[in-house]
Formats: structure tokens, sequence, C-alpha cells
């Protein structure tokens, strides 16, 4: 009688445990990270030593562009739907439970206050094309004001950051903290990036 | 593959074996998957928080700044910079109304310029806890610049600053320096 040769099997891994975490730590990941809001318009920012990371809440965004323009925004996307509520019933916007859901998926608004509801309406294909005219900030109109009180009001503590591209002149800055000392608004975060030395 | 390939030995009897397959699905390439999504996730996540620094502006007075009350700082406490148009810089240490277009440094942004100009002058003042910088940044300079200012602050420890604009003095002198007409108001 011949021995049965038992059959050798080379040394195999199993790799079921390694997918395991592979997938458990993607799901993390995935879970973990939020996603960035389209943005309306692009903002190079100066860099700074600073290592300051910008708050998660209680903040709002004024962003001015190259050509001078300025835009509002809240970073924090749980709070739009309550400021939105807000600057509605405070200027009577007529602004729906509909469209402030839809105000919430927007980073940032570079309209007047009385285009909103219309803005607001359009789909994102359409919001692409409109020419933004910024919100007003000038001696006949101080509007950005209003959006920025209205946040304050709403949300207490707010603090007010500043994004500005690298290349806007000087004075549409100077602007913009001129007018918002008048109204008592001294404090700023400048937004910038990180320097890489 | 996650199998180690054994050699079989002996039973070189000539005969084609046929490889008999394991009922298990090979995980290898699932892993790898799963890994380089890993990857691409924290790639992407890294960088999207910008960082933010402190900026404070001075209470408004609406009297013009003739009648203002001056806060009065020895001139050896204090340097004004003057952010000029194309990334200029110039820099003066001097009582405001004398200042002449011969007192105007220009300098540049860079470690070796602005900078030693202010460490100088603040490693020369005579009450250093009274140490401030006024910056001046004209029409035509831009965010970018006054930023880097206020960093060089930062660097330099400067905690005492000022964003102010420039007065009727200054403004003839830097553009006498630059060479370009005084803008009419």
């Amino acid at each position: 009688m011949a021995a049965v040769k038992p059959k050798r099997h080379g040394p195999a891994m199993d790799m079921t445990a390694m997918c395991d975490v592979a997938f458990l730590l993607l799901t993390f990941f995935i879970m973990a990270s939020s996603f960035k809001s389209e943005e309306t318009v692009s903002v190079n920012t100066p860099s700074s030593i600073s290592d300051e990371l910008i708050p998660e809440t209680d903040i709002c965004m004024v962003t001015i562009d190259q050509n001078g323009k300025y835009y509002f925004g809240v970073p924090d996307p749980s709070q739009r739907d309550d400021f939105a509520k807000a600057l509605s019933d405070e200027y009577n916007l007529g602004l729906s439970d509909q469209e402030i859901i839809k105000f919430t998926s927007l980073a940032e608004v570079g309209v007047p206050m009385k285009q909103l509801k219309g803005y607001v309406d359009l789909n994102e294909a359409q919001r692409a094309k409109v020419e933004l005219e910024g919100i007003p900030l000038d001696s006949t109109n101080l509007e950005l004001i209003d959006w920025v009180k209205t946040f304050g009001a709403t949300f207490s503590g707010a603090k007010i950051a500043v994004r500005g591209d690298g290349a806007t002149p000087y004075p549409s800055l100077k602007n913009l903290f001129d007018e918002f000392g008048k109204a008592d608004l001294n404090k700023f975060q400048l937004i910038t990036k990180t320097e890489k030395e | 593959m996650a199998e180690v390939q054994v050699k079989e030995s002996g039973g070189g009897d000539g005969k084609v074996r046929v490889k008999k397959k394991s009922g298990k699905p090979d995980m290898t390439p699932m892993v790898d998957l799963g890994f380089l999504l890993i990857t691409f996730f924290i790639y992407t996540t890294t960088f999207s928080k910008p960082n933010i620094m402190g900026f404070a502006t001075p209470k408004k007075d609406d009297k013009p700044p003739e009648e203002q009350e001056q806060v009065d700082i020895k001139v050896s406490n204090t340097i004004t910079i003057i952010l000029g148009e194309d990334d200029r810089v110039f820099w003066y240490q001097k009582p405001l109304k004398e200042v002449t277009v011969d007192d105007l440094h220009e300098t540049d942004y860079s470690a070796e310029g602005i900078r030693a100009a202010i460490l100088l002058k603040k490693s020369q003042a005579l009450t250093p806890e009274n140490w401030t910088v006024i910056i001046k940044p004209s029409d035509e300079s831009t965010w970018k610049n006054t930023v880097d200012i206020l960093d060089e602050m930062a660097i330099t420890d400067s905690e005492k600053k000022a964003v102010v604009d420039l007065q009727k003095v200054e403004k003839e002198a830097y553009y006498t320096k630059i060479g370009k007409p005084v803008p009419t108001e």
C-alpha cells in the first residue's frame, strides 16, 4: 500500500481581514470628510505665517474679488438656513422654505438682496451664466453691512472673516474697513494661505 | 497573488497536473483598491482649511485727520512703511510734517529688505515697549502687499501697528519718488 501523499499547499495569506481594514478606513474617511461646496468666485488669498485655523462655525465670510466686488458667504452649511430665514424676515425678501433649502447649497452670494429670490431659484447651470454684480457697499448703499449685522444678530459671538484676492487693489479693502468701522465692526479675521517656506 | 508558489519537487513523471482552484476568491485586488481609495481621500481632504490672521481696525473718528487726537509717540520709536505700486515698498523715520522725497528709502518685501529695516529700527528704539509700526498702503498697492506687511509684523514681533491712509505730505513725497503726478482728490 502506497502512503497517501498529502497535497502540498503554498502558505496562502488570507486577504479578507486586510480588505475589511481597508474598507473600514475608507468608510471612515468618506464619513469624516466634508465636501467643499462649489465656489462662486475663485479667490487666490495671500499667504501668511499664521497657523491659526478658521473656526468651523459662527463665522461669516466677506469675499473681495480682483474687481473689488463683494460677496457674502456662510462657511458652515448648517447655519445657512437660519441665516436665510433671518435675512428674509428682516428685509421681507419672501423666501419660501423651498428657497431657503436651496440657499443652503450656496457657499457664497454675490447678488443684492432684491435679486436674491430670483437668484436662488436658478439651477446650477443658469447660475454659472449670471453676471454677478456683487453686494453693494458704497456711500449710497451699505447693504453688505446689513448682511453681516443680520448674521451677527442670528448667531451671537459671530466673527467676520475677510477673504481678499491678493491682486485686489487696496482701495476696495480700505472702503470695506472704513464702512465697517463706521458701523462699529472693528474686528476681522483675515483669511490667508499657509506660507510654504 | 497572495499565495506563495511552491515548486513541486519530485514526481517528474511528465504528467501535466491541472491546478486545483480553491473555492476562495482572491481578495488581493480588493485590498489594493481599498487602499488606493483611502490614499486618494487622505490626499484630497488635507489641504482644504485656510488659516486666519486677526486684524482690528481703530474706532472710527469722523473728524478730519488734522483735528483728531494724536497720540504722541516719539519718532525714534516708530517706523512708517508706505506700500507703493508694483510691489514697491518705502519706509521712513521722520516726523510726518517733515517728510520729503529724500527720506523715503526704497526696499522690497524680502527678509533682507523690509524685515531687516524694521528689526534695525526696532533695536534702535528708545523705548521698545512703545515700538509702533505705521503701515500706509497707497491706492496702487494690492491686498497682498498689506497682508505681507502684517505678516512681517508678526515675524518681527511688532505688536503695535496701525494701518492708516497716506496724508498729503507723504503723498507728495511718495508720488515724487515714483515719478508720477500727485493725484488730485
